[in-house]
């Protein structure tokens, strides 16, 4: 759990953070969302003291972070950022073990965690870890990146921007990734990001900030649903709205009983994806199968619209 | 050049193909000229009465026995030739080098063949022609060199396999007939003194300046007021001429020798070493502290915010990430500062610190052409042997990165 409590910083007489307040559930993903200079990375940044704050306090397990030398905090986070920022004269493998070098792990833990992080993040050991950073692809840089973010085993992951550098349909599978990840791990994220589509996708939570204020926190389909009045109704007010509201339920939680004369979709995907296929093959429904193809009854164009309509 | 060379002309080349006519090289073209001028026009050979008056010079048949001659003719022209048309840089290292060879070789020739017997005071020395012809074809040496776009270590190969060849050369004493080899006869002792001396100047003031320079260009970077100040300085130290530099250092050196009976007695005094080594340092220090600077202000910013996020200190930062990936520009300060520092340690020799300065100077001092280059010769080798060894290693370490 991450606890940031009344936290300002100032940078000469201008207010970077003010007087912010915020909790993150342990386990769980937070998003930060806002335009540049609202605030959210220097916020970032201030939880792992890579910026102290001016005033404040933020603590992370119940532990007051002021009180842990920056360092020693720091080897705890994990810290992944746009641009990946692999050290470019080391290895792979060299990368990944360098917080569990500082932590002066003994040599066959880290052989063995390296190894362990490779497999997770789909790259061959044998073949990826005596490469050099500019021998990979920019989605397998973005990989290491994390995968150094995390090779320590840190409870709590900070992330800035992680797909700023992918093209968008490497950016889609590596969201994707990043969140059966952070489900699997049970770590503690918080993932700062400009993209809409991203703090919706992404975040258990998502905070929006602008101007170096938190104007509303809350669960994606609520801040879709019940936006703040001003800024953050305009920033989610926009025709793409209805779309970001279906993307966020499931197909399964509209399913009724009967049988639909449409073709099958799964439970587990979205309304978006639902509503997309009616539109392409007509028809007023679809029937809902689950993961073995068996069907679950039926989801009617009507019932997708009218929840859409809540968005509006 | 040579790349317009290579590329430019190929729409027009297709055309000269259909035509039949042979393609030429530009560079080759102006090689050929070079030979040609020296073949005609000069002295491949001066013989002198003595080693101070100015002698009369030699064509190449005029200076070597036929049998000589002719296979050295074969050998330059062969070179020329292949200079000339268009063809394959391995052939034209080849040609080049065997010609290059060859003109070293024939010249040990000559002695034998012109100097009058029972003259030992007679020199033959290489001629105008010579230095020609050697200038050609190291320029088609190293085009072709540069053409095949040879890595780090087949360079140093190929500079080791020049220095054994030289070697070699000079241990068949196949020179030993000619002017410079017995200036070198006579100061053989202090020739390789004064050549150790020459490095000891030269890496000494270096590895000073390394020591101060290198913490100096990490300060810069952390203060901008710091670098504000001493980056000016610095520059203003690099306009002093060396003479001029070597000339202040006399009079506070040689003062403190007074003063303090210690520092004279570890040999600090106005002139020889010591304020050779304190000038050339000083020449040093920008090289070394501007580049540590510019290496370290290069490094991408997101590298350096992972190891800060990281947890690493500025400490292991510095040593692990900043200067392991700024050294490729930290080592180009001090290849400039090594081959600044051959150059300029010659004129030391002005204050008695030694040197293959020396030699340059009791030669003009005596008008003696052949001491000069004694002393200038195996500078210029140092300097172009260090920089090529520096420039190999600069290009390994940026190679494994990039």
């Amino acid at each position: 759990m991450i606890e940031i409590e009344d936290v300002s910083r100032y940078f000469g007489p201008n207010a970077a953070v003010e007087s912010l307040s915020l909790t993150v559930e342990r386990g769980s993903m937070v998003t930060l969302v806002g335009t540049s200079g609202s605030g959210k990375s220097t916020l970032l940044r201030m939880i792992n003291r890579l910026i102290e704050p001016t005033s404040g306090a933020i603590r992370i397990e119940g532990r007051d972070t002021s009180t842990i030398p920056g360092e020693d905090l720091r080897r705890g986070i994990g810290y992944a950022i746009q641009g990946h920022g692999l050290f470019p004269h080391w290895t792979v493998k060299r990368n990944i073990a360098t917080v569990p070098n500082l932590l002066k792990w003994d040599a066959a833990r880290i052989d063995r965690r390296v190894e362990e992080l490779l497999i997770l993040f789909g790259l061959e050991p044998d073949l990826h870890a005596q490469k050099f950073p500019h021998e990979l692809s920019g989605g397998q840089q973005q990989r290491v990146g994390v995968a150094r973010a995390l090779a320590a085993e840190p409870s709590v992951l900070l992330m800035d921007e992680p797909f700023g550098a992918l093209d968008p349909i490497i950016r889609a599978k590596a969201r994707e990734d990043l969140r059966a990840l952070q489900r699997r791990l049970g770590v503690t994220v918080v993932l700062v990001t400009h993209d809409m589509e991203e703090a919706i996708a992404l975040g258990d939570r998502m905070a929006v900030m602008d101007r170096g204020r938190l104007l509303q926190y809350a669960a994606p389909a609520e801040i879709l649903t019940r936006p703040a009045p001003g800024f953050v109704e305009r920033l989610v007010g926009d025709s793409e709205r209805p779309f970001r509201l279906l993307s966020l339920t499931k197909v399964g939680a509209l399913a009724e009983p009967g049988e639909a004369m449409g073709p099958a979709i799964s439970e587990d995907a979205s309304l978006r994806d639902a509503l997309s296929e009616l539109i392409a093959r007509g028809g007023d429904s679809l029937t809902v199968v689950n993961g073995e193809g068996a069907p679950r009854g039926r989801v009617a164009l009507s019932a997708i619209l009218d929840r859409a309509q809540l968005a509006s | 050049m040579t790349v317009a060379g290579a590329t430019l002309p190929r729409a027009g080349g297709v055309a000269a193909e259909a035509r039949g006519a042979v393609r030429l090289d530009r560079l080759g073209g102006a090689i050929t000229a070079i030979v040609a001028v020296a073949l005609i026009f000069e002295p491949f050979a001066t013989l002198r009465p003595n080693r101070i008056v100015s002698g009369k010079g030699l064509g190449l048949f005029d200076a070597l026995p036929a049998a000589v001659a002719a296979p050295g003719v074969a050998l330059i022209l062969a070179g020329a030739l292949i200079a000339l048309l268009r063809t394959g840089p391995r052939l034209r290292l080849a040609g080049g080098a065997a010609a290059l060879v060859g003109v070293l070789v024939i010249i040990g020739f000559v002695p034998a063949h012109v100097a009058p017997a029972g003259n030992p005071l007679a020199r033959v020395g290489p001629g105008a022609g010579f230095w020609m012809l050697g200038f050609a074809f190291s320029l088609l040496v190293a085009d072709a060199i540069a053409k095949l776009e040879l890595g780090p270590a087949a360079r140093v190969a190929a500079l080791a396999s020049a220095a054994a060849l030289v070697g070699a050369i000079l241990d068949s004493g196949c020179w030993s007939g000619l002017s410079v080899m017995k200036e070198y006869a006579t100061h053989a002792d202090s020739f390789w003194q004064d050549g150790a001396r020459h490095i000891e100047l030269a890496f000494g003031s270096l590895a000073a300046a390394v020591l101060v320079g290198a913490p100096l260009g990490v300060a810069c970077r952390r203060s901008t007021a710091l670098s504000g100040v001493t980056l000016p300085v610095l520059n203003i130290i690099q306009t002093i001429p060396s003479i001029a530099m070597y000339g202040l250092m006399m009079a506070p050196l040689g003062l403190m020798a007074v003063r303090f009976p210690l520092l004279g007695q570890l040999g600090v005094r106005g002139i020889g070493a010591a304020p050779a080594l304190i000038a050339l340092f000083l020449y040093s220090l920008l090289p070394v502290a501007a580049n540590v600077l510019v290496g370290l202000q290069e490094i991408p910013a997101e590298v350096v915010e992972a190891a800060r996020g990281m947890g690493m200190t500025a400490r292991q930062r510095l040593w692990r990430v900043e200067l392991p990936l700024a050294m490729p520009v930290i080592l180009t300060g001090v290849r400039i500062v090594v081959v600044q520092n051959i150059g300029l340690v010659t004129v030391a020799a002005l204050i008695g610190a030694g040197g293959f300065g020396e030699f340059v100077f009791q030669g003009l001092g005596q008008s003696a052409t052949d001491l000069v280059l004694l002393g200038a010769v195996p500078t210029v080798v140092l300097a172009f042997v260090a920089a090529i060894l520096f420039d190999a290693l600069i290009e390994f370490m940026a190679e494994r990165r990039t």
